[in-house]
């Protein structure tokens, strides 16, 4: 193996460039988005029945589920490499549960997602698409927790309860587990099967 | 097994005035009036907002009201959920706070629900590509990938099928139906999630070798945006800010 990349070290893919987008990147960021956004809606739903059956508990434990929410943003952003794939990843889940399937949250759900995706994909976009270690992928995870947190507590008043730091802490950790390190072992199940082998993260092997 | 299926609620509703407003238009008022209602922290004026909503749902947007009703079940869950965390969170205005995050959590419900009602995916993707000029690339897309999900369900019975039959058959749960165990339904929705992105692969491909992204591109009895859209959307719009806002 070691060989032939030597071989081709000269030649430079142009599409291996952030900011060169070919339609199958575009296509394949926007079918990650559809489909997420349904596994969201579908966790919505399952979550509206348990927050019922959990009374007040339930608008505190929305904190630890809440790094699932993230997962879609680094998987997009790992698999095509480039800039703004998380963000509209996270956006076109969003539109797809508001638009297509029917939200509560409504329309205030595309700003809530563009900042996850923000958070999500800003400790990439540092390593200029190029570094994929685990670590980045916690923090990744936790800072699409935190930004998102902020808006969050804005539109429901969290401002002033006294749970408002257990919260924050339940939500980070959350976002580095689920959103971070879950999609870090997502990304590495989904390259050993081969189908992203033609997209920029099966050329940088 | 019955097909699970996934159903528009723009099929559900004879189409009416609302569903004329141009889509683009009907989706950024909705949006001034769901931020502008982030204003409100008093219960009262979700109240009387909730109710002119529920009303114009009934009549011009021709709703039927069994089908507003089961709408609310998740609107009022969460309102719930909001309303008794604050009440039991915070020493002194929990109640009118938790009150107030109640109705916000209804009118948006139901300003969504008239507009998901009234406006097919197809149209409003038609129309921010053609009003808003966002890139085709990306609204055929979400198109195509909406089309995929459509087809998932179907998808998801037969990887389940295969799965219950490499096991020799599935342990059978309490009801006698096949148990789904969480390590198979993780392996479900994983195989799910690669079959979905190898048909992505496949749309990309045949989008390209039909000539997508090329331009000029010329479109298919286009939607206009015109003077009344505007003006309706903008009175909307004013009102929703002048109700919301000076009483900060």
């Amino acid at each position: 193996m070691t060989t032939t990349a030597q071989q081709h070290s000269t030649y430079r893919n142009p599409y291996d460039s952030p900011f060169r987008w070919q339609l199958k990147d575009l296509v394949l960021v926007v079918v990650l988005g559809v489909v997420f956004g349904f596994v969201y809606w579908a966790l919505v739903q399952a979550w509206n029945g348990l927050a019922i059956a959990m009374g007040p508990a339930g608008d505190l434990a929305q904190h630890f589920l809440f790094g699932g929410w993230l997962l879609v943003a680094p998987l997009a952003v790992a698999i095509t490499r480039k800039a703004g794939s998380g963000i509209l990843a996270e956006i076109i889940a969003a539109a797809m549960e508001f638009v297509f399937l029917g939200s509560p949250a409504g329309p205030m759900l595309l700003i809530a997602a563009f900042l996850q995706g923000l958070g999500s994909e800003l400790p990439f976009a540092i390593g200029r698409y190029k570094k994929f270690g685990i670590t980045r992928y916690a923090i990744s995870g936790f800072l699409g927790a935190f930004l998102v947190f902020w808006w969050s507590a804005i539109r429901s008043g969290w401002f002033g309860q006294e749970i408002f730091l257990l919260r924050l802490g339940i939500q980070g950790v959350s976002g580095i587990l689920l959103g971070g390190i879950l999609a870090w072992v997502l990304v590495k199940a989904i390259q050993k099967t081969g189908v992203v082998d033609n997209y920029a993260i099966g050329r940088a092997q | 097994m019955t097909t699970l299926t996934l159903q528009h609620p723009s099929t559900l509703v004879e189409p009416g005035a609302i569903t004329r407003w141009n889509p683009s238009v009907k989706l950024i008022t909705l949006f001034v009036v769901s931020v502008s209602m982030l204003f409100i922290w008093e219960p009262i004026r979700p109240a009387l907002l909730w109710a002119a909503l529920v009303i114009i749902a009934l009549t011009i947007g021709n709703v039927p009201a069994r089908w507003l009703a089961f709408a609310h079940i998740p609107f009022i869950a969460f309102g719930f959920g909001l309303f008794l965390v604050n009440v039991l969170a915070r020493a002194e205005d929990g109640v009118v706070i938790g009150a107030a995050l109640a109705g916000r959590t209804l009118v948006i419900g139901v300003a969504s629900i008239l507009f998901l009602t009234s406006t097919a995916p197809v149209d409003l993707m038609r129309s921010l590509n053609q009003n808003l000029k966002l890139p085709a690339s990306i609204t055929f897309a979400v198109l195509a990938g909406y089309q995929l999900l459509l087809g998932l369900p179907k998808e998801w019975q037969t990887i389940r099928a295969a799965q219950v039959m490499r096991h020799g058959g599935a342990k059978l749960n309490r009801k006698g139906k096949p148990k789904l165990t969480i390590k198979d339904a993780g392996r479900l929705v994983f195989t799910v999630l690669i079959v979905a992105l190898r048909r992505s692969e496949r749309i990309a491909t045949s989008l390209e070798s039909r000539g997508f992204g090329l331009k000029p591109r010329t479109v298919y009895r286009p939607i206009r945006v015109h003077a009344g859209d505007v003006v309706v959307g903008l009175v909307v719009c004013l009102f929703a800010v002048a109700y919301c806002l000076p009483w900060i």
